[in-house]
């Protein structure tokens, strides 16, 4: 960091964050896909109360 | 140079972190007596009052004094001013302390095995109840200090931006004014009564409705200095700067309107309130996720800056390219991991009808742990090594032990956690002190048991070495000077902003009209309507 100009500096902190974009919706993709697992998966599968 | 009130700001840590060991033992007993593995050590007497005991003193104890102080701290060095009424900063530990060892005589003799959420009819001693109101009435006077010391500090400086981790503390101090209320009302005009012999009966369910309101949002009490933490603290120890102020502020805001009208989704079995209000709190409980969201996306962001400024290359290079020798950035990332887990946990727990496949089983458990002991305590921690050489003067013993420690307690935290996600699914209530059938059912239980007590330990473990630092670092060589300056910087500092965005009372009008409507309209149903068998005003 050190050897870094201060444009440079800036530049990088000024980027759009694309890694923590890609992280975000792989994340909440996956929560998604979680949550309808769960819902299809184990709940409505147990069927109506009898 | 100005009195930073260290010396009251480390009382308060201390007595936090002392209930936090103490808790944690108690932890590793009641996971070895409720797996069955050890029945010499089996007794539901001692297993429900170290619960209980276990419950509020890491809920209520390690959690109040832990924000008090590290609200002390940030009140005096982001607004670089003494704090508004040090004497009273005294007050209230002294007033907190003194109600935490009231209740602690009741709950180790075990008059108050009622679990920390005390619902009736199981009843305390009174002391027991007596001495929570104590330690809530200590935390309303931190809340006066820390909103005194920012409208002080505000009619002192017109028009300037309230510094974020201040915007943060004071949003946490008017947001336990507002859901604090719940309980204490459950306090003075049902539980102390009662248990003092003054009312023969109680009304669970006006009982259970009033702690709802207090139940959920005292998460987010106990979870708002790990985000002030994330956003204020984590960007620079990471060698970057917050992506942005202003995301901070609108997180702060949205914590302190959606958290406390959202109750209900611990009543969703409950009788006594109707499936319309049980879905308006669902909606709220759903929305309270945005702030999180927010919260995960800037701090991770800030983090992608910091990286890439260590020569992080690639989509997801600036991970590796972190410090991960320094013990903030390993909970930060830590704390949004087990947040994640425990986040998706909670969204199964929110969803009206899905709640019934885990409701009152071992998954609850497994989520608030993750919640609450993964994600809001291990910023505690970190918070803690960071504090220390600020607050005592001396280097921080071992750093490189704090990192270790770290990890140790994410691993816990998660062979602890992971199993009893399972066992919920497999059917096992939560609030049982043993598992003493034999049927089939029980029986694929077993191994879940087993690792839930190597996560026990691990976490024992990883205890020990959080309380050895803090202890040797009062030994340690002494710093030649300590920079209270280490609060981040955002990439565009705000050199205004909204006035809705630097004060309260807009949010605080919002807040007073969902409160009406979300709880105000149940509790007075709750009250005049003559439903069969119901006793008129909760008496």
């Amino acid at each position: 960091m050190s050897e870094m100009s201060d444009e440079e500096q800036r530049r990088i902190l000024e980027a759009p964050p694309r890694g923590t974009w890609a992280l975000i919706l792989a994340i909440g993709l996956a929560m998604l896909v979680g949550w309808l697992y769960f819902f299809f998966g184990l709940f409505m599968s147990h069927g109506p109360v009898a | 140079m100005y009195d930073k009130s260290k010396s009251v700001a480390l009382a308060n840590l201390w007595v936090a972190f002392a209930a936090f060991f103490v808790a944690i033992i108690l932890g590793l007993y009641q996971v070895m007596n409720r797996s069955g593995l050890f029945p010499e050590l089996e007794s539901h007497e001692l297993y429900f009052a170290s619960v209980s005991t276990h419950g509020v003193l890491m809920g209520f104890v390690l959690t109040t004094f832990f924000i008090m102080g590290f609200g002390y701290y940030t009140a005096t060095t982001t607004l670089k001013r003494p704090l508004w009424n040090k004497g009273l900063a005294w007050v209230a530990f002294l007033v907190a302390l003194s109600g935490t060892v009231m209740a602690a005589i009741p709950l180790l003799t075990g008059k108050a095995s009622i679990l920390y959420t005390f619902y009736p009819p199981l009843m305390a001693h009174p002391m027991f109840y007596i001495g929570a109101t104590l330690l809530v009435v200590g935390s309303w006077i931190w809340c006066l200090e820390m909103i005194m010391s920012v409208i002080t500090w505000r009619r002192d400086n017109p028009g300037k931006v309230v510094p974020l981790a201040m915007y943060g503390t004071t949003a946490n101090a008017i947001m336990w004014l507002w859901t604090s209320a719940g309980v204490a009302i459950e306090m003075l005009f049902q539980l102390i009564p009662w248990s003092l012999g003054l009312m023969d009966t109680i009304d669970p369910g006006l009982a259970r409705t009033l702690f709802s309101w207090t139940l959920h949002a005292i998460v987010y009490f106990w979870l708002f200095p790990a985000y002030i933490a994330m956003y204020t603290i984590l960007p620079k120890m990471a060698g970057g700067r917050l992506f942005s102020d202003e995301m901070g502020r609108v997180a702060f805001i949205m914590l302190l309107v959606l958290s406390v009208p959202i109750g209900f989704h611990h009543l969703y079995m409950d009788p006594q309130q109707s499936a319309g209000f049980k879905f308006l709190h669902m909606l709220g409980t759903f929305g309270v996720a945005i702030p999180t969201l927010l919260t995960g996306f800037t701090v991770l962001a800030s983090l992608e800056g910091a990286g890439r400024l260590r020569g992080g290359q690639g989509l997801f290079g600036w991970i590796t390219a972190l410090n991960w020798k320094e013990p903030m950035v390993v909970a930060g990332m830590l704390a949004l991991f087990m947040l994640i887990a425990g986040g998706w946990g909670g969204m199964i727990n929110a969803s009206y009808s899905m709640n019934t496949l885990v409701h009152n089983t071992q998954w609850v458990t497994g989520h608030f742990h993750l919640i609450f002991a993964g994600t809001t305590v291990i910023m505690y921690l970190a918070v803690a090594y960071h504090l220390w050489p600020k607050l005592t003067g001396r280097r921080l013993a071992s750093r490189g032990m704090a990192v270790f420690q770290l990890w140790l307690w994410m691993i816990g935290m998660m062979v602890l956690t992971m199993p009893w996600h399972v066992l919920g699914l497999l059917g096992q209530p939560r609030r049982i002190s043993s598992t003493p059938y034999d049927s089939p059912l029980v029986q694929q239980w077993d191994p879940h048991e087993l690792a839930m007590i190597v996560g026990g330990a691990i976490l024992l473990f990883s205890a020990l070495l959080f309380v050895l630092n803090l202890l040797m670092s009062h030994a340690a060589r002494k710093l030649d000077s300590v920079s209270d300056d280490d609060w981040a910087i955002a990439v565009y500092p705000p050199m205004s902003v909204p006035k809705s965005m630097n004060g309260f009372v807009l949010w605080n009008g919002i807040l007073t009209v969902w409160m009406i409507v979300a709880y105000g309209i149940p509790i007075v149903q709750l009250l005049i309507l003559d439903a069969p068998g119901s006793m008129p005003w909760g008496y």
